[in-house]
């Protein structure tokens, strides 16, 4: 298992790789951050030049790269074109917010969801299979920013139950942690639903309802945990889609996190600020993607990892 | 059906803790009405003014830092840290400091401090690299006296000094890149804290050198890019004052009982960009059709609803010095006469061009340029639409002169009637599409020219010349700026883009 776990973490290496060539290629193709930095007109060619110089932007893509990446491998994520401050700084402003973000959505999610997932699933056709599988309907359809706007309008602007934007009170918290957790919440819903309804129909769960077990037992016992194996897939998949998901939620509600950070450092083409952003998120979605995986072994005792 | 009721107990209380769960951010300070709230659309990335020169950002750096010369709410400027300035010859400006102030931190503010902020903005790596590029350096003559040497003549010099925010030398050598993070100044206001995306506190400083006392004890800033947001946090009284509002939220704003909207007529001016080097609009009067091609009037009512000011001419902004008024006749909306000029010009079915532009920088930018590109279709002229971010857009047309047209929205960031002739109408600078060898001249000797009554009849024939003559531009609107203030405050917009607080007090 430790060896297994140490080669996907080296694995990860090659992913952040990949992903940092892409988010540089990217921005440094779509527009001259120094155009940006000097908008004003006043400054002359000759500046200009002196600037990209001084910030290495002159030198070919490939060494630009290369000088991140001597530094990445030590630790340091560079300088930001437009802060002037050390990369690791700001983005360690920001992760704690985008945690606790998508942290509590994410319970939120599966707090709501696998009650409604078992329960449409153990009720199948009936009226709460029907508000569930609304519910869920309702949940995977809705656009983000849509739904973020109007539950300002109804709980912030109408009723003034919660504050509408920004994270100066506890329960600023409420309304993008229901946003944001809302498309998990559907997705896991959705799939807990499906494959309970699967297990449920198999031979072993057949048998056990004819020993004459209570239904609890049955689907707690027996259908549940081989039920969740799926369930699990979607939750890993869900917290990376939960962070991209950040971006837009944090941005309608001015909540201080990496999605917000990261709005700000691609209209101003800072590159090294992105870099280190998207570094981290993919560093944390492999994370949870390994976390997954192991997680699979200790639900489903057939599958070991050599 | 028993377990249906003990799955809502487990929802329940899960739903309960995710409650507990939630941390508690920082408290909301100072309780009471002491606190002005206000929301602006974009976080400073840094409150060192060489850094970071972004308007919402120096509406907070301006609570806490001053220049030598502040400028008035309507255009113009007057002595601030300054108090007097004189041109010893063309290319040496003595100015006089005001004695007795203080930095917050106790540093005197005198001749040595006005030195090092100098030295600092001519070396930064920072925006505001190429402001004071015409200044060579400094000499000190007494504590309170200071010459600035100039590299080139510049009678434009006591409008720039309005953004010559003067640093503490000890600190701001000591603090280095940290200043932008926990500035020092000898503002009405001291810097107290920022909570990174959350909000920033600054305090009434009660040994202010002023005549006006600040008038309100404390200023929390926060930011939410989302226009909708910043309108919900008016809408709900959460904030004192709302940066930009867009024109369809007003409404929202004028039902909620709970706050206002307040306008100015903003300095931010419409134009488009003619490529004089290539295509038809080589041809005068190829320009002068574009011009009589716009109906301005109409986009105004119907896409910025009444709110933007029109049909603009010249250069020189109403309440400038040098206004030209009525001498400058906008230009008339005439398909006619435009189909004329095009067909002497050679172009009788109109031609196709290129037209830049930026999505989203600028209120309904796109959409104005569609409404454009519909009108001059209607003359003939078929607009191929090359929509930007603004990041894409402005390296674009920056670094090489691209063909056909590109609308600009700009706005002076000095009070002089010169601000767009420097930018625009000399040779070689990157967005002076408009220059040629009549205007780069005209603009040379009106910066070299010290008497300022001779200075301003050159920049009026300058105007006259560019707006009759030369035609570089399709002159569309001024922009208005919204926003949205509370009940409980007394408080006016002012033109550029800064927010007044010293006139700010609680009803």
């Amino acid at each position: 298992m430790l060896a297994y776990i140490s080669r996907r973490l080296l694995l990860s290496i090659v992913v952040l790789g990949g992903v940092t060539v892409i988010v540089s290629g990217a921005l440094l193709l779509s527009g001259d951050p120094v155009a940006l930095i000097l908008s004003e007109g006043l400054a002359t060619r000759e500046q200009r030049e002196e600037l990209r110089r001084e910030l290495g932007l002159d030198k070919p893509f490939v060494y630009q790269y290369l000088d991140f990446a001597r530094g990445a491998v030590q630790g340091d994520m560079g300088r930001s074109l437009r802060y002037n401050r050390s990369v690791s700084a700001i983005v360690g402003e920001r992760v704690e917010p985008t945690l606790q973000l998508s942290g509590t959505a994410m319970l939120l999610a599966i707090v709501v969801a696998v009650p409604v997932g078992i329960l449409s699933a153990a009720r199948p056709n009936t009226w709460m299979d029907c508000a569930g599988r609304a519910l869920a309907f309702f949940g995977q359809s809705v656009p983000l920013f849509w739904l973020g706007i109007m539950l300002v309008l109804v709980f912030s602007v109408e009723l003034r139950w919660f504050p509408s934007a920004g994270r100066l009170q506890a329960n600023s918290l409420v309304l993008p942690a229901v946003t944001l957790g809302l498309l998990p919440m559907a997705r896991i819903a959705r799939v807990l639903r499906a494959s309970l309804l699967e297990v449920l129909g198999a031979d072993y769960c057949r048998t056990a309802w004819s020993k004459g077990l209570s239904e609890r037992r049955v689907l707690v016992q027996h259908a549940v945990r081989n039920a969740l194996l799926p369930v699990v897939t979607i939750m890993g998949l869900q917290f990376g889609a939960l962070l991209g998901g950040a971006v837009v939620t944090e941005t309608i509600f001015a909540w201080p996190g990496l999605g917000f950070l990261s709005v700000q450092a691609i209209g101003a083409r800072d590159v090294p600020l992105l870099r280190g952003v998207v570094t981290l998120v993919a560093f944390l979605s492999v994370l949870t993607n390994l976390a997954v995986d192991v997680l699979y072994a200790v639900l489903d005792p057939r599958i070991r990892y050599a | 059906m028993k377990h249906t009721s003990s799955l809502l107990r487990v929802t329940g209380s899960a739903l309960i803790a995710l409650a507990l769960l939630a941390p508690l951010g920082p408290s909301q300070a100072a309780p009471g009405g002491a606190a002005a709230r206000v929301v602006l659309a974009s976080e400073p990335r840094s409150l060192d003014p060489t850094i970071d020169t972004i308007k919402t950002s120096l509406v907070i750096t301006h609570t806490i830092l001053e220049a030598l010369v502040l400028n008035k709410p309507d255009g113009g400027f007057q002595p601030h840290l300054a108090e007097s300035w004189q041109a010893v010859d063309p290319l040496r400006w003595r100015v006089k400091l005001r004695r007795g102030v203080q930095f917050h931190n106790g540093e005197p503010f005198n001749a040595d401090a006005v030195a090092y902020t100098v030295d600092a903005f001519l070396k930064t790596r920072g925006e505001a690299r190429g402001w004071f590029s015409f200044v060579s350096g400094t000499q000190k003559v007494d504590p309170f006296t200071i010459d600035f040497v100039l590299s080139e003549a510049n009678s434009n010099f006591p409008a720039t000094l309005a953004f010559l925010y003067v640093f503490p030398p000890r600190y701001h050598a000591q603090a280095a890149a940290e200043f932008g993070t926990r500035p020092v100044g000898t503002g009405p206001y001291r810097f107290v804290e920022w909570t990174r995306g959350n909000q920033m506190r600054v305090a009434a400083n009660p040994t202010y050198w002023g005549a006006k006392r600040p008038a309100i004890g404390e200023i929390q800033f926060r930011w939410a890019p989302d226009a909708s947001a910043r309108t919900a946090l008016a809408a709900t009284g959460e904030v004192d004052i709302a940066q930009n509002i867009p024109p369809a939220q007003i409404e929202r704003i004028e039902r909620s009982g709970v706050a206002r909207i307040e306008t100015a007529r903003s300095l931010r001016r419409a134009f488009i960009r003619m490529n004089l080097g290539n295509g038809p609009t080589t041809d005068v009067r190829v320009r002068r059709a574009m011009n009589h091609a716009v109906d301005v009037d109409t986009i105004i009512r119907v896409l910025f609803r009444g709110r933007a000011y029109g049909r603009v001419a010249g250069f020189i902004y109403p309440g400038f010095e040098g206004y030209q008024g009525d001498k400058l006749q906008p230009y008339k909306y005439d398909p006619d006469l435009a189909k004329r000029l095009l067909a002497e010009a050679g172009y009788p079915n109109g031609f196709e061009i290129t037209f830049w532009h930026t999505i989203g920088r600028y209120a309904l930018d796109k959409e104005s340029v569609e409404a454009i590109q519909g009108q001059l279709e209607r003359v003939g002229v078929r607009a191929r639409l090359q929509g930007m971010e603004a990041g894409a857009y402005f390296s674009r047309i920056s670094s090489e002169r691209v063909p056909g047209m590109n609308f600009a929205a700009s706005a002076p960031l000095f009070m002089t009637p010169m601000y767009h002739p420097l930018i625009e109408f000399r040779n070689k600078l990157p967005y002076a599409y408009g220059a040629n060898d009549v205007t780069t001249q005209f603009v040379k000797e009106a910066i070299a020219e010290t008497n300022p009554a001779k200075r301003l009849r050159r920049l009026q024939n300058l105007e006259r010349y560019i707006f009759e003559k030369h035609v570089p531009w399709i002159w569309l609107w001024d922009y208005q700026d919204i926003y949205a203030a509370s009940n409980r405050i007394n408080w006016k917009a002012r033109s550029d883009e800064f927010l007044s607080f010293e006139d700010v007090s609680f009803r």
